[in-house]
């Protein structure tokens, strides 16, 4: 029957450690699946060896984690990464305080971290230095807290203008949140240019 | 022996008015109006999630919303009838809701389609309003999760009957339009008290504080688990 | 990138115009659910296009902390709601890695055949809708045909049309009926048939072939950057299927092919999931030829405690009762860690990430959405099509909002 337990490559996580063992920890091995720890700080060398080096081309999730309160590290960041020759994944998991938790952004590793990115912003508040778009993106602007943060209610806690309140009825009448944060492009971009940034 | 009946004949009325209770003529124009309404009704599916799905069902082939009129589906309200609300309305999402319901003409009807519109369904989370009465008014709420394409058809049957009642010229809405006994709870001084928010759940008013019903067992010697950094 | 067919066009530059901004959605015909598209034209070519998503948060990963494991379930059912067995089927697979039970070969071939259905369902819903939305209404129609068909069969597995919560950690609910399997053969017998009624309308369609020749390339770069998966993946030209580089519920016992597109635009898209179709009815054939007798959920001494015993022994067996009790209540509780499952699922890889510090519910519950990454990648490929290009690019990205916004 079908094996679950060998998805990752424990022998590229040991590599990956021993390539750059000042940014990386041990890799640890669970239930067949290589998460390798890594400095917030240098996550991007790491993933740019994990893509350009060990053939992690293919870049499948980037999501935030949460200890609990009172946990040190309280976040963690995964980043999950498959390569296509070898046919096994790969995490990477930086962890970072409870307090300001920052990280740079990977988007000049691989370019589909921007939406990932302003979700664990939006969930967790983490930021992500150089991103150039960091706002949220699941809930509306104005909200004001982190649900998925472990202290959240699941209910919510309210206290933000939940439209039933802020809508005057009516089209004219509205105040609620209509435009997001929206910079139209300032120059035109040159024919050719796809526009995208 | 026969029995003769005397022949009542009702005194002739002249209908010199819409506030008059009467006129032969007028009740027929107020019942040819019903009728055709009611047998025309063009849906705006204001398809959310997965009650759309649903919704497509009973508009296609096996179920075949276009029996009773409806097959017209029109995205842009100033062409549509009926806004059915398919699928979880979130606060993000309740705004344009609102500004689609505006746009409509009267008349207008709205029916609620799904536990997800009717009352926030499975989600009691952050991010969802707990029922679009909240600020919609609405004619019918559907249950189910999804309901099955029967009970949106049945719900269709219902809202025509309904409307068939209405009697917009000599009926007490008179002059004002369709849905007259629905409230606007975004009205200004509506009687409709929308429901307050405790936390983003919504109250209604006089029933017992929201506890959430829906939790997972805690376990009573469970500790606060760490899970250890190898 | 400018539009080919515009370059005929003699425009004179003006650099003072200002471009158009225009809001498409969140109530769109053609935006498949609730998705808002700003868009930045000039003239009818679009410059800029910025998704707005989020109108359909409905706070899943939050729950999946609170609730317990199987309490979870109807909510999976709700992710890509056009295929709620495929998402029941991946979480499912997930809690069991987890936990460490596995399902009996009964429940996994039972499994292969919720999958298989759940995409030919995904996919005829995906291509009905596509084909409405630039004007071939008649495909929505025969396609919800074969759709009422499935669900037909789904009901009688399930006792639902959609929103089945089917599957339970260690195998599925119920067994097949009796007659479900002589249905089931009639379905496949004739569905091959039908995709060929499909293909006469659209294929070799002049309109239909303007209309997506060439239109939304997405590059095997773009792709891998944007953690494209699925058929957007495949139709690029990638040779990625779960199915076949990890296989679960004992896919590597049935023969198929996964079909590669080459350009990546959005008729090789298409054409991947009309193939896609036809090789899942290779499957159903496959499965009920070798469907295994057996139980159809495991309750191996060693995993009892996870998994409800049967019904009919609580109501003789004390040790059967408590354990009902216990896991009715307390629900299944895995050892602490962590651990990820994919699959493929219609729209791509649905990944799930569970972590477990020894209780009752998942302490993280992350879903990992291919319709997420599908609808990033627009910010690229959108600029320099027309208007109406953009029903024929979302069509063929074939996205679900259940999913995207969780």
């Amino acid at each position: 029957m079908s094996v679950l337990t060998d998805h990752g490559d424990p022998a590229a996580g040991a590599a990956l450690h021993a390539a750059l063992p000042h940014f990386t920890w041990d890799a640890v091995v669970d239930r067949g699946d290589v998460t390798v720890p890594v400095d917030p700080r240098h996550e991007v060398e790491v993933a740019t060896y994990a893509r350009d080096r060990l053939g992690y081309t293919l870049f499948i999730d980037r999501f935030g984690a949460d200890r609990g309160e009172d946990a040190e590290p309280r976040f963690d960041v995964y980043t999950i990464l498959y390569n296509l020759q070898t046919k096994k994944r790969l995490h990477l998991c930086a962890s970072l305080p409870g307090l300001d938790p920052v990280l740079p952004t990977l988007i000049p590793v691989f370019r589909g971290a921007n939406w990932f990115e302003r979700e664990i912003l939006d969930m967790y508040g983490v930021r992500f230095e150089g991103h150039p778009d960091l706002r949220r993106i699941l809930m509306p602007d104005a909200f004001p807290d982190f649900p998925l943060r472990r202290e959240y209610p699941m209910e919510g806690l309210g206290g933000w203008a939940a439209p039933s309140r802020a809508i005057g009825g009516g089209i004219d009448g509205h105040d609620g949140q209509i435009a997001v944060n929206y910079v139209p492009s300032q120059p035109k971009p040159a024919p050719g240019h796809g526009g995208a940034p | 022996m026969t029995q003769t009946t005397e022949l009542v004949v009702p005194e002739k009325q002249t209908p010199t008015g819409l506030n008059e209770e009467g006129g032969f003529f007028v009740s027929r124009v107020d019942a040819l109006i019903d009728w055709s309404r009611k047998n025309s009704l063009w849906p705006l599916p204001l398809g959310l999630s997965c009650c759309a799905i649903e919704f497509m069902a009973t508009a296609a082939s096996k179920f075949d919303m276009a029996r009773f009129g409806a097959e017209v589906a029109r995205f842009s309200p100033r062409q549509a009838d009926v806004l059915i609300v398919a699928g979880t309305c979130t606060y993000k999402m309740a705004e344009a809701a609102r500004r689609v319901y505006d746009q409509m003409a009267e008349p207008k009807w709205v029916i609620s389609m799904g536990a997800c519109a009717s009352s926030g369904g499975m989600y009691r989370v952050y991010s969802v309003v707990q029922g679009i009465d909240t600020f919609l008014p609405v004619d019918f709420y559907i249950s189910g999760c999804p309901p099955r394409p029967e009970n949106v058809l049945n719900t269709l049957m219902k809202l025509q009957e309904k409307i068939g009642r209405e009697r917009p010229i000599t009926g007490p809405g008179a002059g004002v339009g369709g849905g007259t006994d629905r409230v606007d709870p975004l009205a200004a001084g509506s009687p409709h008290v929308p429901p307050t928010l405790v936390g983003n759940v919504a109250v209604k008013p006089g029933s017992e504080s929201s506890g959430s019903s829906v939790r997972a067992p805690a376990r009573p010697s469970a500790a606060k688990g760490k899970p250890e950094r190898s | 990138m400018t539009d080919p067919r515009l370059l005929d066009v003699e425009v004179a530059e003006d650099r003072d115009a200002e471009h158009m901004l225009i809001n498409m959605g969140p109530q769109h015909p053609s935006t498949h659910g609730v998705l808002r598209l700003i868009l930045e034209l000039d003239g009818e070519e679009i410059r800029r296009c910025e998704p707005v998503i989020g109108y359909l948060h409905r706070g899943k990963e939050k729950i999946g902390e609170t609730l317990s494991y199987h309490q979870f379930l109807p909510y999976t059912d709700r992710l890509d709601y056009l295929a709620p067995l495929a998402n029941n089927v991946a979480y499912t697979v997930a809690c069991e890695k987890l936990v460490g039970v596995e399902a009996t070969p009964r429940a996994q071939a039972i499994r292969v055949i919720c999958c298989e259905l759940a995409r030919i369902s995904a996919h005829l819903l995906g291509l009905g809708a596509y084909a409405m939305d630039l004007g071939a209404m008649t495909i929505f129609l025969w396609t919800f045909r074969e759709r009422e068909q499935i669900y037909s069969l789904i009901e009688r597995i399930c006792g639902a049309r959609f929103t089945t919560s089917y599957t339970r950690v260690g195998g599925v609910e119920r067994d097949l009926p009796a007659d479900f399997l002589p249905k089931l053969e009639a379905f496949v017998r004739e569905f091959p048939g039908r995709v060929d009624e499909y293909e006469s309308l659209l294929t070799r369609n002049k309109i239909w072939v303007r209309r997506t020749q060439g239109i939304g390339v997405i590059s095997r770069e773009v792709a891998l950057a944007y953690g494209l998966t699925g058929p957007n993946l495949r139709g690029s030209g990638v040779d990625y299927d779960v199915r076949k580089d990890h296989p679960y519920c004992g896919y590597e016992q049935y023969e198929f092919e996964v079909p590669v597109g080459s350009t990546g635009d959005c008729y090789d898209r298409y054409l991947v999931r009309i193939e896609e179709m036809r090789q899942s009815a290779h499957i159903l054939r496959q499965v009920l030829d070798t469907l295994p007798a057996g139980p159809f959920i495991n309750r191996d001494d060693r995993v009892l405690k996870s998994v409800l015993p049967e019904k009919t022994k609580t109501l003789t067996n004390m040790e059967a009762l408590i354990h009902q009790f216990m896991v009715a209540t307390e629900s299944i509780c895995a050892p602490a860690g962590e651990a990820w499952f994919s699959a493929e699922n219609p729209k791509g890889e649905l990944g799930f990430f569970l972590r477990s510090n020894g209780g009752p519910s998942s302490t993280r519950c992350r879903i990992r959405a291919p319709s997420f990454a599908a609808l990033q990648c627009l910010v690229e490929i959108v600029p320099g099509h027309m208007i109406a290009d953009i029903m024929a690019i979302l069509g063929s990205i074939d996205f679900v909002m259940g999913e995207c916004d969780r």
